[in-house]
């Protein structure tokens, strides 16, 4: 039995996730049957093909280069996660994405797509790596996520506002490649989050750019008027991605532990995505310690788990 | 129903015990039936009269004065831990000692003690403080419980290889008065336990002399430790690790058994323990187990939006 997560974060949460993967390592007994993890995702700033969550900052080829090393050294792929949808050719070229991609470019990483020329131009340039399909993609249809599934992709996330529905998910024939975001923090069947992600995916744009024309001062999208449309109160006064773990559960989408164990496991299912990489560490915690862990041994893995952010400096306390 | 918790530290987990109370205040929901703080116990070190846990560091008055301010509004007393068992009376006079009961003694805060001696002076100086009588007397005989039980305070911590002994506890008169070291770390009936108390008197009076001599030096911790009590591995013990231990008292036990009976006092040791630790204790013992991971949770939050957790 596997239970294979992708997780959040390899960038912004770099030194959490790392520390968590060594605890699996090291701690097995904590976690529930099969727990793996399959991934870590996300990005390292300000890479103009992002999407999903905007991501601010700046990586250094130095960060990125330990990064890589430091996960696949424990046999842990990093994921891309390329999906702005918004790109167009000219951005292909980008020095700073394909510099990535050149120095990841060992096998074992992987990339994650929503963008049909971005995917033409990895799958022709960058042949090593595999190819995720994304829920940006918003397939909701289940005959669409049929087919997208008979197309050449390591895996296929599946939109989250099929989950549970559990007659089109069993309809579904090769259940491994499917991966089920499982802690979903949007509003079920929202209309507009195709418009968010396009959103985020502009503002990732306009914020390379800016970085790149050496501009002084705070970046700000709501000064790019032609915009407009993403800078609406809808997306930026959004609350949904401030909705902690424990008001997740009641979402429609939501899927639990213990179905992930009790059903969809046992359904054939087996790649489980957990977002977060715009949570704070606090929140991100609660979220690891409640899918992966046994749950009469979570508050232990959790204390053994802030000690050691404590003995590495990642976290401290002053009283 | 009320079960009335006496928390460590209101000094060294000052900012963390204030977030509580407000938690506990604000929240009510996310606790178990009818918790109160009855009190946070400590000292402002440094301290000569403190006992059963060696105390480092230095307060100033304005900390001191904050501090008392701050929990006796909430309607919260301060609980001296008072209980060094090797004062003589040379100590009584100790200028901070008193300065600090002065600036407290408001009728609201409270004194746990262990020696006669400055028992005496505190009744005769201090009369407005409520006295407790310490766990570190190691009254273990029935006898000697009962006839301090006969005496004039206002609580007496029991000691706790008592605990779980319900022929014994059964028995016992003002029931609401006798107060229940729930999470000992100790090892059950240690024959060291007396000498460990007067060792740590003795090392707490040392340190006080040392830091009013040598104000800017390290204070020797081996020099003052010829018994080697530091060895002991058993002060190390976490929250998880006691839970196995005879003395160890369950949240469940306490709502089932200890309040059903009569008890309403409880301590929750962990003067000296990492915060980590106190946090996790509190939840264990005070939160509902449903909501133990969000009121965790919760007061983790409000530590990280008030600064006192961090993270780099």
């Amino acid at each position: 039995m596997k239970a294979r997560f992708h997780l959040p974060g390899f960038a912004s949460h770099y030194e959490f996730n790392l520390i968590f993967a060594q605890m699996i390592h090291d701690c097995p007994q904590y976690f529930r049957e099969g727990v793996e993890v399959a991934s870590v995702y996300g990005t390292f700033p300000p890479a103009i093909w992002n999407g999903g969550r905007f991501q601010y900052g700046q990586c250094n080829k130095d960060f990125i280069k330990t990064v890589i090393k430091n996960f696949n050294d424990r046999g842990i792929p990093l994921r891309f996660t390329f999906t702005n949808p918004m790109l167009e050719k000219k951005h292909l070229s980008d020095k700073f994405c394909n510099m990535i991609m050149h120095y990841a470019d060992n096998g074992m990483n992987e990339v994650i797509v929503a963008s049909p020329l971005l995917e033409e131009y990895i799958r022709r340039n960058y042949p090593n790596y595999k190819i995720t399909s994304s829920t940006c993609k918003r397939i909701t249809e289940p005959e669409k996520l049929y087919d997208e599934l008979d197309k050449d992709y390591h895996i296929v996330v599946i939109d989250y506002d099929l989950n549970n529905k559990f007659d089109i998910l069993e309809k579904i024939k090769d259940k491994k490649k499917c991966e089920l975001l499982v802690n979903a923090c949007c509003n079920p069947g929202c209309k507009r989050r195709s418009d968010h992600y396009r959103g985020i995916g502009a503002e990732q744009i306009v914020y390379a750019e800016y970085l790149k024309s050496g501009a002084k001062g705070d970046f700000d999208f709501s000064d790019y008027p032609e915009y407009a449309q993403y800078i609406d109160p809808a997306f930026t006064e959004c609350k949904c991605m401030s909705r902690t773990i424990f008001n997740i559960k009641d979402l429609s989408t939501h899927i639990s532990p213990d179905d992930i164990w009790g059903k969809y496991i046992p359904m054939g299912f087996e790649q489980f995505k957990i977002e977060g990489r715009s949570l704070e560490l606090l929140n991100l915690t609660e979220h690891y310690m409640y899918y992966m862990v046994k749950p009469e041994l979570r508050d232990e893995a959790r204390m053994l788990l802030f000690a050691q952010l404590i003995r590495q400096g990642i976290m401290s306390t002053k009283f | 129903m009320k079960a009335r918790f006496h928390l460590p530290d209101f000094s060294g987990n000052f900012k963390l015990n204030l977030l509580f109370a407000d938690m506990l205040k604000n929240r009510p929901d996310f606790f178990r039936e009818g918790v109160e703080i009855a009190s946070f116990y400590g000292v402002f070190p440094p301290c000569l009269w403190n006992g059963g846990r060696t105390q480092g560091g230095m307060t100033d008055k304005n900390f001191i004065k904050g501090v008392i301010k701050t929990f006796n509004d909430r309607g919260i007393p301060l609980r001296y831990t008072f209980t060094n068992m090797v004062l003589e009376k040379k100590h009584l006079a100790d200028d901070r000692c008193n300065m600090i009961l002065n600036l407290s003694n408001n009728g609201l805060n409270e004194a746990i003690v262990a020696s006669p001696v400055l028992e005496d002076y505190l009744r005769r100086n201090y009369p407005k403080f409520k006295l407790t009588s310490s766990t570190c007397k190691r009254l273990n005989t029935e006898e000697a419980l009962l006839a301090e039980l006969e005496k004039d305070y206002h609580i007496v911590v029991l000691d706790y290889d008592f605990n779980n002994r319900f022929d014994v506890l059964e028995k016992l008169p003002r029931k609401n008065d006798i107060e229940l070291l729930v999470n000992a770390c100790c090892e059950p009936e240690c024959p060291r336990r007396i000498e460990h108390y007067k060792a740590i008197g003795a090392q707490q009076i040392a340190y006080c002399e040392h830091i009013r001599k040598y104000p800017n030096l390290p204070f020797d911790i081996e020099k003052h430790d010829p018994q080697n009590f530091r060895a002991c591995p058993y002060s190390q013990r976490g929250v998880f690790d006691i839970r196995k231990l005879k003395t160890h008292i369950t949240p469940d036990d306490i709502w089932e058994k200890y309040i059903p009976m009569g008890f309403e006092q409880f301590k929750i040791e962990g003067r000296t323990a990492s915060q980590l630790n106190v946090i996790e204790t509190y939840m264990y013992y005070m939160a509902k187990p449903e909501c133990r991971d969000e009121a965790r949770f919760f007061l983790l939050k409000l530590m990280e939006n008030t600064g006192v957790l961090k993270f780099n």
